[in-house]
């Protein structure tokens, strides 16, 4: 009955504003004062830094105040610098190496816990201690787990004869070091909504495949794999967005070294913005940076359509 | 039917039985070890933040120490003002929970309960934010900060507002909140109205004592997000004075290079805060999750 009522509702206050009654006025009024404050906020924080970010970039942003309009210069620039490349390079590894691997150990360790088998509700809690542990503490004990030479990893690694590794001190190593820490992360935040995820698959479900003589692991791939896609689209997404936002473990464990093997495009933005205070080309860097993201969203999303 | 439905769920069971026992052994080894994974590099955080300086660079490096002393703590405490930088980080995450929590159900109230124009359209451009990486924002949240009008020169670097204001509200916060007022039932505002309750006391009266376990979730996530927030922070304070214990003890870690006791009794100040929160807010952590797993799904 309601629906019949609405669109004439909506018809009225969008073709004849003042010929709304006054009460109903004060009711949008009041709606207005109640989204005010946060969309204002909204609006001021996030939506004009936005297109403020597309006009900074066009400046160049000289030390003191000073700069100067030079147009597309910036991103002109971009295009030309390897270093940038570079850190696009690295970042796009990272974001599919960790997010691959973080997500599949979460998918995995979901199952895990989701049976109903005793005390497996601690586990789950326990799993996601690392997620609640600050990013900048993780970083730091991983630093000293992975030191080369009093570390406990290469302690261990000379124990099975191994020998010392230069997780940080080399880089390819060390992006690897900053991948697994980067998965070991993922793979503790994304588990709670694995399990839910699958513990909202229906029960009979499972019961009936399990009747026509489905094995586990051909419950796990016809039902729970295709039931959860829409979770698995959007972690993925989280992920690749995640991984533009390392700083404070790169600062921590590499500082974006050894040879710039760990120079993700936010440490790259910040060193050109405040360490040589080229605010403007980190702008235009940044909006690169989006729209490569978006590129790879967009596909991400299609992928997971088809 | 019946019969034959408590006949086939009884084979089922009887089946599964049969295999349980070897199932469910390798099932715990594997959580175990996975625990022994995410938790060991915590439990040596602890070890070594209790080692005096004359055990730190023994070899073989031992997790737990012979003879553990507190002194630790203290000097690191005292080494990096981390009660300054633990003043900060409170007062920003306090700040940002009220502002969340008031402003974020405000919105959510009016997104699901209320009928008015444009409304579709500010709902859209509140999920657009979730999707913006504060990469992006950085440089020109920076400069934004940096020339507010009828300021000092400086403008609102280094001061609270500057750190709090770009997430004094969150897309996430709005979006929790309309998601769950959404699922309650109409007739709420309907009887409310009857009784003469005009938007604000519904509001009030009504829906916020009924919304309780969704502003928990707001609350204790904005803490956590906000306590271990980096980027911002470091752009806009570059006075000690305003570091919050992130970037305090991001800064420990390059003074103090290779003091690995004291480095590990930093971390463990800095992570220590929110584990208590974890721990005593565990269910609110579990949910939200939770309603982020089945919620994707709708």
């Amino acid at each position: 009955m309601r629906s019949r009522v609405v669109p004439a509702r909506l018809l009225a206050s969008r073709l004849a504003w003042p010929a709304v009654s006054s009460a109903r006025r004060r009711r949008y009024l009041a709606a207005y004062a109640f989204v005010g404050p946060a969309l204002v906020l909204l609006v001021v924080f996030a939506v004009v830094p936005m297109y403020y970010s597309l006009w900074v970039s066009l400046f160049d942003y000289g030390i003191a105040g000073s700069n100067e309009f030079t147009g597309l210069a910036n991103y002109l620039h971009a295009l030309h610098d390897q270093l940038f490349w570079k850190s696009l390079g690295v970042t796009s590894i990272y974001a599919v190496c960790s997010a691959a691997l973080g997500l599949a150990w979460a998918l995995g360790l979901a199952a895990l816990v989701t049976q109903r088998l005793p005390f497996m509700g601690w586990f789950r809690i326990l799993y996601f201690i690392p997620s609640v542990g600050s990013i900048v503490a993780v970083a730091t004990i991983w630093l000293w787990m992975l030191d080369y030479n009093l570390g406990l990893v290469n302690y261990w690694l000379s124990l099975a004869h191994v020998g010392k590794l230069p997780f940080l001190q080399d880089a390819r190593w060390a992006l690897g070091s900053v991948i697994f820490i980067g998965a070991w992360i993922g793979a503790s935040y994304n588990l709670p909504i694995y399990a839910a995820g699958i513990e909202s698959v229906s029960r009979e479900l499972f019961e009936a495949a399990q009747l026509d003589g489905a094995r586990a692991w051909q419950r796990f791939r016809h039902i729970t794999l295709p039931s959860i896609a829409p979770i698995t689209r959007y972690t993925v997404i989280m992920a690749i967005i995640g991984s533009f936002q390392v700083l404070g473990l790169i600062d921590v464990l590499t500082n974006g070294g050894p040879d710039n093997g760990t120079l993700f495009t936010i440490k790259y933005i910040w060193e050109q913005g405040w360490d040589f205070l080229h605010l403007g080309y980190a702008s235009a860097i940044s909006l690169f940076m989006l729209l490569f993201l978006f590129l790879v969203t967009w596909q991400q999303l299609r992928a997971g359509r088809a | 039917m019946a019969a034959v439905a408590s006949r086939s769920r009884l084979a089922v069971r009887g089946r599964f039985r049969r295999r349980r026992v070897p199932t469910a052994a390798l099932s715990y080894a594997l959580a175990v070890f996975f625990l022994i994974v995410f938790l060991f590099p915590f439990l040596y955080m602890f070890g070594t933040a209790l080692k005096p300086n004359t055990e730190i660079y023994t070899w073989p490096p031992r997790v737990l120490p012979n003879n553990p002393v507190w002194t630790d703590f203290i000097a690191a405490w005292n080494g990096a003002h981390f009660s300054r930088y633990f003043l900060n980080s409170t007062v920003v995450a306090a700040v940002s929970v009220v502002t969340n929590v008031l402003f974020g159900s405000m919105a959510g109230y009016a997104f699901a309960r209320l009928r008015f124009p444009g409304r579709n359209l500010m709902f859209l451009l509140v999920l657009a934010t979730l999707m913006i990486p504060n990469a992006v924002l950085i440089v020109p949240l920076f400069l934004m900060m940096k020339d507010v009008p009828l300021t000092d020169p400086g403008g609102w670097l280094n001061t609270y507002q500057g750190i709090i204001l770009p997430t004094a509200v969150t897309g996430f916060s709005i979006f929790l909140m309309r998601q769950f007022l959404a699922g309650l039932p109409m007739d709420l505002d309907e009887q409310a109205e009857i009784d003469g309750c005009n938007l604000f006391q519904t509001y009030w009266h009504v829906i916020l004592p009924l919304s309780r376990p969704a502003l928990a979730i707001i609350a204790v996530f904005t803490a956590l997000t906000r306590w271990n927030d980096y980027t911002w922070p470091l752009v806009v304070a570059n006075n000690p004075d305003l570091y919050t214990v992130q970037i305090g003890l991001a800064g420990f870690v390059h003074t103090h290079v290779a003091v690995w006791n004291l480095l590990m009794a930093g971390a463990v100040i800095a992570a220590v805060p929110m584990f208590v929160v974890y721990a005593v807010a565990q269910p609110y952590f579990a949910q939200s999750l939770s309603a982020l797993g089945t919620g994707i799904k709708e």
